[in-house]
């Protein structure tokens, strides 16, 4: 008898001396945030957990990253395989001419000197990459990764760049499973991010930048630009 | 010999010292470990603060009392929904996982598991490793094995990270390192780590400089790593997704970069849907560190595929029993599998803010470690941890902390019965405790029945209060072992049977209801 066996067959066993089964009546559901909160609550968190929120809309966010850009100084940024980075990658190579733009379009191989690796590890100073929903009540990003969303490009770059577009705000988890999109197989990495990286392993001090991005800033973007949307 | 080379000795001959003093305490039985924790001001100032703080940060995130008894209800529930049924779960699960190409094995026992794990490393030509947070690693043992296979095996968690370091065991599930203040680990970095050009650290008492450069040499070794061994914090059966909760990032470092990921994990952890995660996921973090939600909750539900261009290339999760189904087996001791492992019963606890975490000689300390560690397969059971049941005041703390509503006064209760129970009772067929009945000394289990006796029989109860009222004076004023961290007490001058006659209160039957507490006592 294998130990697959032998643990189902205790388990079993120990089902069948339950008495009664497990009945906690109708538990009153947990409360979720109104949507007239969310934005503000999200943002309220996200700086708390020392993330920096830029507001932007569809007209001027690129120009809001490229401001984001300079101020940093930052000399490279890198940007995952999604099409809709296609767009982008033009206006900042035009805007930004220093800027190396690299593009994650190498396998991460197995050995530690490949190229890819070494390139993550050692040359990419910031990470852009696209949130699919975020969490108002936890201040929480959402990413899916997949062929077109690295795993690795919001965690290995000391800066990460998220971008959110505001309608897919949503309240908490409780309403984010919910959406039929994840009813059926689960992307390969979903991933919850709340803020750079930290820890307080030390006598309880608090220290951004542990193991992953020591800084985190969230585009959020908003789909109207001035009072386009205001009046329907 | 300059004076750097001087301050350096004196520094890394003190951080061996600590080593030592460690490997001696836990060398000792638990009595003398927890009067060494005791009389070890540093140590006790390092826990108060951890204790202080958690329990601080846990009330803030908490402050509507009413709302965390409906969420601490929704939790209890969900947990007790999963473990009804578990094994239909764990089926599930298995096929779910499988069908998203993850690997699955089941391991009876802790030597199965880490047979399993090298098994996988060896087939893959593994030999460094570097590991996130994983308690169910520390209970098998992992490290040693594989270490003895010449793997190396690296703790990448800050506080693990620091604790291997300093060839320790981690003092508290969630806050590995709290038994030690800046000064001690800046010592231990200067002394005994170094920088990826091969320099050791420069000395700094800066949090920020310490994590820095932990950061810097594990970064290097996540690059480097053949593979990544992690815990898991619920396994979700209908969509075969692993789900880890982590601040640092070291978690997602280890089930990302390197071409293999083996997650690791007790059989307890599985539950049936997403939906089933939203209470717990806001319980775990609000419960450990106060945090409203876990900087990265990292679900994973494949290895890379072939359209992706990183993860793991191959994922597999060990399922751990190791006395887990025969926990399950027995009536009231069954739900100690219902435990998310936050921390919260050990962050309230008067006990552990006294002797920390290291006293209780086991992986899992604290009220929760108490009721684990003697029910694991691999610990040795109540004749090696009988002990540390004893150590609990039954405040009834850490009940009122648990997330999901554990009973663990009662549960530790259970224990200190089992660890004396009567032959009469380890042979009518239950299901028992692993040294159930080693703890059972004649001496004392003729003054509980003795007790007992004068309790049920009245003229006998008349009779000892009237010789204990009237020879007060004749107690001796020592009676040790008892009095030699306690006061004897005195009697007092007439019973309270006496001083209600005499202020004219009948005596009354009352019939007193045979509770579970009375049982237990027997």
């Amino acid at each position: 008898m294998n130990s697959k066996t032998r643990i189902l067959e205790r388990l079993r066993q120990g089902q069948a001396q339950q008495a009664t089964a497990v009945n906690h009546g109708d538990l009153p559901a947990m409360p979720r945030l109104p949507e007239t909160a969310w934005k503000a609550r999200f943002i309220e968190l996200m700086t708390a957990n020392h993330a920096q929120v830029i507001e932007c809309n569809r007209a001027n966010w690129i120009g809001q990253l490229v401001e984001l850009l300079q101020q940093k100084r930052l000399d490279q940024l890198c940007l995952g395989q999604s099409p809709a980075n296609l767009e982008l990658a033009d206006a900042l190579a035009s805007r930004l001419p220093e800027l190396r733009l690299s593009r994650f379009d190498q396998a991460l191989e197995a050995y530690a000197d490949s190229r890819m690796r070494v390139r993550l590890f050692t040359e990419m100073s910031a990470g852009f990459s696209r949130a699919t929903a975020a969490l108002a009540e936890t201040g929480t990003l959402v990413v899916a990764t997949g062929a077109e969303e690295p795993r690795t490009l919001s965690l290995v770059p000391p800066l990460s760049i998220i971008l959110l577009h505001q309608a897919d705000l949503v309240s908490g988890f409780a309403e984010l499973i919910e959406q039929p999109r994840w009813q059926g197989k689960l992307p390969t990495n979903l991933l919850l991010i709340s803020g750079p990286s930290k820890t307080a392993d030390i006598q309880q001090t608090l220290a951004y930048g542990a193991h992953g991005p020591k800084e985190l800033v969230v585009l959020l973007v908003d789909e109207c630009v001035q009072d386009e949307c205001a009046s329907d | 010999m300059n004076s750097s080379t001087s301050a350096f000795i004196e520094l890394k001959t003190l951080v061996d010292q600590e080593e030592h003093e460690f490997a001696d305490m836990q060398a000792r039985h638990f009595k003398a470990r927890a009067s060494m924790a005791l009389k070890n001001e540093t140590l006790r100032a390092s826990f108060r603060g951890a204790s202080d703080f958690l329990m601080g940060k846990r009330q803030s995130v908490f402050p509507d009392a009413v709302e965390l008894e409906a969420l601490r209800d929704r939790g209890e529930a969900a947990r007790q929904r999963s473990l009804a049924k578990l094994p239909d779960l764990l089926e599930q699960l298995e096929t779910n996982l499988v069908a998203n190409g993850i690997q699955v094995h089941w391991a009876d026992t802790a030597e199965q598991a880490n047979q399993i794990i090298h098994g996988i490393l060896d087939a893959n030509q593994a030999d460094t490793v570097v590991k996130g947070k994983s308690m169910v690693s520390e209970e098998i043992e992992l490290n040693h094995y594989l270490e003895a296979r010449g793997i190396e095996c690296l703790e990448s968690d800050m506080g693990e990270y620091l604790v291997q370091l300093a060839k320790e065991a981690p003092s508290h599930i969630v806050m590995p390192v709290i038994h030690k203040n800046k000064q001690q680990i800046a010592q231990l970095m200067h002394s005994r780590a170094t920088t990826p050009e091969g320099d050791p650290v420069p000395y700094s008492e800066e949090v920020d400089d310490l994590i820095g450069n932990a950061r810097a040499i594990l970064r290097e070794k996540f690059r480097h790593a053949d593979a990544g061994i992690s815990g898991v914090n619920m396994a979700i059966a209908e969509t075969g997704t692993l789900l880890l909760i982590e601040n640092e990032g070291n978690g997602r470092m280890c089930t990302t970069v390197p071409p293999l990921h083996i997650a690791v994990t007790g059989i307890e952890k599985v539950v049936q849907s997403l939906s089933d995660v939203p209470e717990l996921l806001t319980l775990l973090p609000r419960s450990a560190t106060g945090q409203l939600i876990t900087t990265y909750v990292n679900m994973i539900s494949g290895p890379r595929q072939t359209d992706e261009l990183d993860g793991p290339e191959q994922v597999h999760l060990v399922l751990v029993d190791n006395g887990r189904s025969k926990i399950f087996n027995h009536p009231d001791l069954k739900s100690t599998l219902q435990c998310i492992r936050c921390g919260a019963c050990m962050n309230h606890c008067p006990v552990y803010a006294r002797i920390g975490g290291h006293a209780y000689g086991s992986t899992y300390p604290g009220p929760i470690g108490q009721v684990v560690t003697p029910q694991l397969g691999s610990a040795g059971g109540l004749a090696v941890h009988g002990d540390m049941i004893n150590a609990c005041s039954l405040n009834g703390a850490c009940g009122e902390a648990c997330p999901v509503r554990i009973p663990l006064p009662d549960l530790i209760r259970d224990l200190r019965a089992e660890a004396v129970a009567p032959l009469s009772r380890q042979q009518n067929g239950q299901t028992h405790v692993e040294g159930s009945g080693s703890k059972r000394t004649l001496a004392e289990s003729l003054i509980w029945q003795g007790w007992s006796l004068v309790h049920k029989v009245p003229w006998l109860y008349r009779l000892t209060t009237r010789l204990m009222t009237r020879g007060r004076k004749l107690m001796p004023a020592r009676l040790a072992p008892w009095t030699n961290t306690r006061s004897m007490p005195k009697p007092a001058a007439y019973s309270l049977h006496e001083l209600a006659r005499k202020a004219g209160i009948a005596a009354q039957a009352s019939p007193v209801a045979n509770s579970r507490e009375n049982n237990n006592e027997q």
